[in-house]
């Protein structure tokens, strides 16, 4: 059975938060890994990282690292100096979690986000080039720390460069590490995949890290996703790997401005409630 | 059901092609976007009766200056959009067509105008907006009613517009607008992403639908991604839905509007025309 997870900011209105009450609240609620924002890991001191550690270690919780790169940090970008930044960051941040113990980081980590095609531009193959270049560099680091680095193919209207588990897949070819694999998201396959089963099966053991969630955000099991589909896709490729479910229903705050909820989905729902039917309900579809 | 074509998909092909292609394959037909200088009304319809086709809507709001813009929160604006609004009114009119595709918020606008960063602003100025948006249609609704053109309003995904998104929040602005000449519009695409059941909102719709957009999952033509739309054809049956299924199929790329000026597409024009229909009455002879 995967070890099933869910994203922090299923409750919190800012990227930034405090950890520590979050793993108490997914270990209750019966999940084994709390996702968090690499970006803040990485920003605390080694001491507050060993003590989230611990905390989640006591509590039985494997934490799994996500982020969308911000603007400045973008490792695709025309300009030579927001590149090496982005390259600093993601050492940063490969180091961070390797002082923990390792593990992952995924996300767009591959470029930055929100980010759409420049206007004009009709042609990626630049961008997808420096950040291929970009990548090869900042992985060593990643090798060296027991990181692995999930790159996570979203929908156009959230980046341009990776779409599609075929454009994933060539992208991890060319940076040509062990580390480098690919994270598939069931809401973006939604938009982008002509079948979301065949493009799992596609990704094989390039696969590094899922996240679920319904086609609309909500929790698994109220939109629809084709669950079984899903499901009989990871069994062919026999993975191993994390599920982490990523439902955001709150409207506001830069959570909700970012992922673009305008509507409170939430309405006559109790978070905590529906987070332990989605684990529930995933559970028994990959059983 | 009849069965059309929103000519946005072509760029600026001249309409005489346009026509040969929908006659070619059987279309009954076309959506023209609304640039009311665009067109000489009377070439138009003598298009028309040389192919044997109708037009079957105008599509509003196609692109969007911010003059289009029926939520803006200054009354200048509106005035503009309600002019904008007029004169798709009329250009309906003039090539008989029985109504307008109405976005009631500025496509491609993701956010309330002005400060939002707290929840409450956010939630505050979403209001406001709405209000604004259901007053001006109202306006518009009976400029409308005079020419006797219906009015349907479109929900887009969170992507391209912030006020409209699903299929609820349509039904509850024409019922706030509260004109019997104001109606609802979906489109395929959107509801893969916000609708949590696209067949179901059909359903909801009722009587209130009265023009379909039609592409696949990935915007591309009918049968090439999964929405399922034999339960989508089932539903309008139900319904007893005697509107267009009007296709916008473009390539899967990034930007909807990239992709039409590919000239990649051009030979693809002529199949995904072909395609589109070809699925869509196999589907609704065998339902």
């Amino acid at each position: 059975m995967n070890k099933i997870g869910i994203y922090y900011a299923y409750w919190t209105h800012d990227w930034d938060a405090d950890f520590h009450p979050f793993i108490d609240k997914v270990a209750e609620l019966g999940f084994d890994i709390l996702e968090v924002n690499g970006g803040t890991v990485a920003r605390m001191t080694s001491e507050e990282r060993q003590s989230l550690k611990a905390h989640a270690d006591d509590k039985n919780i494997i934490l799994s690292h996500c982020i969308g790169l911000p603007p400045q940090y973008d490792i695709a970008s025309e300009d030579e100096t927001v590149r090496k930044n982005g390259i600093a960051f993601l050492r940063e941040m490969a180091e961070a979690i390797g002082e923990m113990g390792g593990g992952n980081l995924s996300g767009i980590i591959y470029s930055c986000w929100p980010a759409t095609m420049p206007q004009g531009e009709m042609d990626k193959r630049s961008y997808l080039e420096r950040s291929v270049a970009s990548m090869k560099q900042a992985i060593k680091v990643a090798e060296d720390n027991n990181v692995i680095f999930n790159m996570e193919v979203v929908n156009r209207f959230e980046q341009f460069l990776l779409n599609t588990c075929d454009e994933a897949m060539a992208y991890v070819e060319a940076v040509g590490s062990p580390n480098a694999r690919i994270l598939l998201d069931t809401f973006h396959m939604n938009i982008e995949e002509d079948f979301i089963g065949e493009a799992i099966q596609k990704a094989g053991d390039k696969l590094g890290h899922l996240h679920i969630g319904e086609n609309n955000r909500m929790p698994p099991g109220y939109g629809h996703i084709p669950w079984t589909e899903v499901a009989a896709a990871l069994r062919k490729i026999n993975y191993q790997g994390y599920v982490v479910m990523e439902p955001f229903l709150m409207p506001g705050g830069e959570v909700g401005r970012d992922i673009r909820v305008f509507r409170d989905m939430s309405v006559g729902l109790q978070l905590d409630e529906e987070a332990r039917k989605a684990l529930m309900f995933i559970r028994g579809v990959l059983k | 059901m009849k069965y059309s074509i929103s000519n946005w998909i072509y760029g600026d092909e001249p309409l005489q092609v346009t026509f040969q292609r929908l006659r070619k394959y059987g279309y009954d037909g076309v959506e023209l976007v609304g640039e009311p200088q665009r067109y000489d009304t009377q070439e138009v319809r003598g298009l028309c009766q040389e192919f044997g086709l109708s037009v079957l809507s105008i599509l509003g709001w196609s692109i969007w200056p911010l003059e289009r813009d029926l939520a803006h929160p200054d009354p200048q604006m509106r005035q503009k959009a309600l002019k904008y609004a007029s004169e798709c009114v009329d250009l309906a009119v003039a090539v008989g067509a029985p109504l307008v595709v109405v976005i009631p918020a500025s496509a491609g606008r993701t956010r309330p105008i002005g400060d939002v960063s707290s929840e409450k602003a956010w939630k505050e100025a979403m209001e406001r907006e709405w209000g604004h948006a259901v007053e001006s249609v109202r306006k518009a609704a009976a400029y409308a009613e005079q020419k006797g053109v219906l009015l349907a309003i479109e929900p887009i995904n969170r992507f391209e517009s912030f006020l409209v998104n699903n299929v609820d929040q349509g039904l509850r602005f024409v019922q706030e607008v509260g004109s019997e000449v104001v109606k609802l519009h979906l489109d395929t695409f959107h509801m893969n992403i916000e609708d949590k059941d696209p067949a179901e909102a059909i359903r909801k719709a009722g009587d209130l639908l009265v023009n379909m957009h039609i592409s696949d999952s990935q915007r591309g033509p009918v049968g090439h991604g999964h929405t399922d739309f034999k339960a989508i054809i089932r539903a309008l049956k139900e319904i007893g839905y005697q509107g267009a299924l009007t296709m916008e199929p473009v390539p899967s790329v990034p930007d909807a509007f990239m992709a039409i000026s590919m000239e990649e597409f051009l030979p693809l024009r002529d199949v995904y025309a072909e395609e589109c229909i070809t699925r869509l009455r196999y589907y609704e002879h065998e339902v």
